[in-house]
């Protein structure tokens, strides 16, 4: 009985070798893993056969519809112009199909880096920290504007308090102070909005 | 000219393992180290301690150990505010070609947190298919976020009023949160929402109080 399972079982894995390595009209499926995908807009392109697939945000993983043989070549590539503030980057996509390389394609995705800050008006003294989180920055008299020295990704959510008020003057915040940030920098500069306005005034010593 | 370099060889095996069995081999107790940013760590073995300072990657204890001699390696003293822990730090010496413990240290987690209150539901849903219709508060919903890194919702659905956690932080790192979205008709505001973590205390007296919107 054992052996009849055994001898079974082996016809099997022989029958399952010979049809992957030699068998082949079309017995792989290019599939892999996706990370970091937050957005809509992406979709794979398989140069070796033109299937594409439309991955949706958030998906984990991916399976190419159209199969492909042993020795096929397959070359997985992200889709012009890709997802909208997102880059996206594939590895291990390429080369002939077999086993061990058709599954274990890689695409990992990074939300493009947007710069936050703000302008500042009246700062006549030093000891200014403004926060995101934990992302801190210090603001100097005479100071004009800030940046938080770390980016965040397009789409991030954030959130701008005054950790430290200066050592002589009060500091208050007006503009968007929480908020998604979206395609451009929320910073001062050429063609950018700051995030937030600090205004600050002297208080008189006690 | 090939044999004469197996002869050689064979010879040097035999030698070395001659040496290993009479000889009393000798192992340094030792192995690698990630994580360590501070200086405090103290590791021990049979009796032994050991002073890894920060920034190190390895360590090996001063005093060889004999073939066949157990050794057990362990946290004498973790780092202020870390946790270190060892793997594969216990066996006996030549059971392995050499001794290669695993020694990894995190910084402590403390929380961001504090007490809300004035969450209410303000509006009903009603389930008409059942008879008679069933008519249930609509869950409020508030977001708190720190910065872009931690996110949190509080639900009327979960309590009215309670406690919160709004981030989980290190020692020394800095929390500044912000309310992202109000719940409907109602306005909710935030106090002692900015500091520094001074570990060993965690953070409990945020106050996230909300009342009808006026």
């Amino acid at each position: 009985m054992k052996n009849m399972y055994l001898r079974s079982s082996v016809a099997l894995l022989c029958g399952a070798i010979l049809s992957a390595c030699g068998g082949s009209d079309g017995s792989l499926q290019i599939a892999g893993s996706i990370t970091g995908l937050t957005k809509t807009g992406l979709v794979l392109v398989n140069e070796g056969n033109g299937d594409t697939l439309t991955i949706a945000a958030g998906q984990p993983t991916f399976t190419f519809q159209k199969p492909v043989s042993v020795d096929d070549n397959f070359n997985v590539v992200v889709q012009k112009p890709g997802p909208v503030g997102a880059t996206c980057a594939v590895s291990g996509g390429s080369g002939k199909a077999n086993v061990y390389n058709a599954y274990n394609v890689q695409v990992v995705c990074t939300n493009d880096p947007r710069k936050l800050g703000g302008a500042v008006v009246n700062l006549k003294s030093d000891g200014l920290v403004m926060a995101n989180g934990a992302d801190t920055v210090s603001v100097t008299a005479g100071a004009a504007s800030f940046v938080f020295p770390h980016t965040i990704g397009d789409g991030s959510v954030y959130g701008i308090n005054i950790l430290e008020q200066p050592k002589t003057q009060r500091c208050t915040i007006t503009g968007t102070a929480v908020g998604t940030i979206g395609n451009q920098d929320l910073i001062v500069g050429t063609g950018t909005t700051p995030a937030v306005t600090i205004t600050c005034a002297d208080v008189p010593a006690t | 000219m090939k044999f004469s370099y197996a002869g050689a060889l064979v010879a040097l095996t035999l030698a070395s393992l001659l040496s290993a069995c009479g000889g009393k081999a000798q192992y340094t107790v030792q192995g690698s180290v990630s994580g360590l940013t501070v200086d405090g760590l103290q590791l021990v073995n049979g009796g032994q301690t050991l002073v890894v300072p920060k920034g190190a990657t390895s360590f090996a204890f001063p005093q060889q150990i004999d073939y066949g001699t157990e050794y057990d390696i362990t946290i004498g003293q973790n780092p202020e505010f870390f946790t270190c822990g060892v793997a594969g730090g216990k066996g006996s010496a030549g059971y392995t070609v050499s001794i290669g413990a695993v020694v990894r240290c995190d910084p402590n987690s403390y929380t961001v947190g504090g007490t809300y209150s004035g969450l209410v539901s303000v509006e009903t849903t009603t389930d008409t298919t059942t008879t008679p219709p069933t008519t249930t508060p609509t869950p409020n919903t508030v977001t708190l976020i720190n910065g872009s890194g931690a996110q949190v919702q509080l639900s009327s659905a979960t309590a009215t009023s309670g406690t919160f956690t709004a981030a989980t932080l290190t020692n020394g790192e800095v929390y500044s949160i912000s309310i992202l979205t109000q719940p409907k008709n109602l306005t909710c505001t935030l106090t002692n929402q900015n500091g520094v973590i001074r570990a060993p205390n965690s953070v409990t007296n945020l106050t996230l109080t909300c009342v009808p919107s006026t």
